[in-house]
């Protein structure tokens, strides 16, 4: 396992609605708290790779945090923004080039479905026309199929999105701190069949910055540092389902998800029954159940029984997003992707209060997935 | 009566007496894309042929669009056109590709997986030029 990187300092802006700050402004105070977290000052950064979809350009953020000159690349991937950006950051530290850097996602968009333009994703206007330029609707299709092939009900739906709500309560940073009971849940307005109101996410604000320095260093910012085993991000391949796509092959293909936790976990020179603790892409409820078996830790149609018996709770065997999750913090797409890792940081540091997982952690595995079909997959240990 | 045109020429010719999908086939690998594509996404060939896709296939998955897509690109609703919901998913084409399409059926009835469905074309709207421009979709086929 090369362990070469090091997380030594955390820093996040509660996520949901902040009017009066821009997403550049809760990038900034995010990046204060881990700079404070870690013991250094801004002019100490040497580097930073950092990004968002609709709040503006990272690199902005030097006016806000001070002049050093320092090199700030920008990074803009969807929803693997975070990830990519964190890959971007151990690269650099482990070719050498610097020794300590920060890397920062964060968002702010308008209320509502996200809005899209057929053209940017390469697609004719005649997309939108049709009424297909909808994120909420692939993933209704994706779960539809996968609970006729698995025999996934949507009652497992349901207790996804209440365990999301139920740890979003005990985490003072999440957006939707209020417990929803399963009955309100499968009782709330339909969005795309089968998937209801209270099973989605929500695109939000919020801000993550984490200060990332060479292992051999850590000691030297902190007691309790985090260690990246690896951090990988991979486009689809052909034959996957994907996000915006007029057709699909037929023939059967890895999905990107896999094909990225195969190669994380190669990389980190473990397997699925080795990770303590799990953030897993819940744009919906059905994405964290599909995202279960895709990255290995149960086989397709387990998750049923799997979230009948609790697997997944703060006190299950397998803790998944403990922090509430998409559905418990909205989406800021810059931002989400670190959220997840900061939060598997919280919990193997044992500073994550109140929904503290009650064991001992040893590894911790986040995932992303976004559109165009791209997945990000990070694997840390303490 | 308008003037009529396909919501993209791409797509399918309109009007048409045996309107049809139009696709390319990879001559080196044998993949069927749809849209037509330049360059084959299975083998990354640069070698490909136009075809017609098959008039006839299965229902692969299914949703329905409960709330107004954003306009633009979706055409707003006006006051005699009101947003209704719609049904979407992909449609099988056995030996082809699967294709994303809107999904037209009797009131009340729920789509199931695997049933066999047929290709129709239905108005999507009116331009301000008063052109109807026509849209693809399946429909169940005990439903003609």
């Amino acid at each position: 396992m090369q362990q070469d990187v090091a997380i030594v300092g955390l820093g996040i802006h509660p996520f949901g609605r902040t009017a009066n700050r821009t997403g550049l402004q809760q990038c900034a105070v995010a990046v204060n708290h881990a700079l404070a977290n870690a013991g250094v000052a801004w002019r100490d950064i040497q580097f930073a790779f950092g990004g968002s979809t609709d709040a503006g350009n990272a690199d902005t953020l030097v006016s806000e945090l001070g002049l050093t000159g320092l090199p700030f690349m920008n990074v803009a991937n969807g929803c693997a923004t975070g990830g990519s950006a964190l890959a971007a950051a151990c690269n650099t530290i482990r070719a050498g080039a610097a020794d300590i850097g920060l890397v920062c996602g964060f968002d702010k968009h308008p209320r509502g479905a996200f809005k899209v333009d057929p053209a940017e994703w390469g697609l004719g206007n005649w997309y939108g026309e049709e009424g297909f330029a909808l994120t909420t609707q692939f993933f209704a299709l994706k779960i539809q199929r996968y609970m006729h092939d698995h025999g996934i009900s949507e009652e497992t739906l349901g207790r996804v999105a209440e365990k999301a709500f139920r740890n979003g309560a005990l985490n003072p940073n999440a957006w939707r701190r209020q417990p929803i009971s399963l009955d309100e849940i499968m009782k709330s307005k339909m969005v795309n069949e089968p998937l209801r109101k209270n099973m989605f996410c929500s695109p939000s604000e919020g801000a993550v910055a984490l200060i990332v320095c060479r292992a051999e260093d850590a000691h030297r910012y902190t007691k309790k540092p985090v260690f990246v085993s690896s951090c990988v991000m991979r486009t689809r391949r052909f034959g996957t389902f994907e996000v915006f796509s007029p057709s699909m092959g037929i023939e059967g293909q890895k999905t990107v998800t896999e094909d990225a936790a195969h190669v994380a976990f190669e990389q980190a020179g473990i397997g699925p029954n080795d990770i303590d603790i799990a953030q897993l892409q819940d744009t919906e409820s059905g994405a964290e159940v599909m995202h279960m078996a895709e990255n290995g830790f149960c086989a397709h149609g387990e998750q049923e029984k799997l979230l009948r018996e609790g697997h997944t709770e703060i006190s299950g065997k397998l803790p998944v997003n403990t922090d509430g999750g998409c559905i418990a913090n909205g989406e800021p797409i810059g931002a989400s992707g670190l959220r997840q890792v900061h939060e598997l940081c919280l919990q193997l540091r044992e500073d994550a209060g109140q929904r503290q997982v009650p064991r001992k952690l040893q590894t911790g595995y986040a995932q992303v997935y976004g559109a165009p079909g791209v997945a990000g997959v990070t694997i840390v240990t303490r | 009566m308008y003037p009529e045109r396909a919501v993209d020429p791409e797509l399918f010719d309109w009007p048409s007496t045996q309107p049809l999908l139009k696709g390319s086939l990879c001559n080196d690998c044998d993949n069927v894309a749809f849209p037509a594509a330049s360059r084959c996404s299975r083998c990354s060939s640069g070698a490909q042929t136009s075809m017609n896709l098959s008039s006839a296939g299965t229902l692969w998955s299914w949703t329905k669009q409960n709330f107004p897509p954003a306009s633009p690109p979706f055409p707003p609703a006006t006051g005699d056109v009101p947003f209704s919901p719609f049904l979407l998913g992909y449609i099988e084409l056995a030996g082809e590709v699967r294709v994303q399409a809107k999904l037209f059926y009797p009131d009340g009835q729920t789509p199931e997986i695997g049933q066999s469905m047929q290709l129709v074309f239905k108005p999507l709207y009116v331009t301000e030029d008063d052109t109807q421009v026509i849209g693809y979709g399946f429909e169940p086929k005990e439903h003609q």
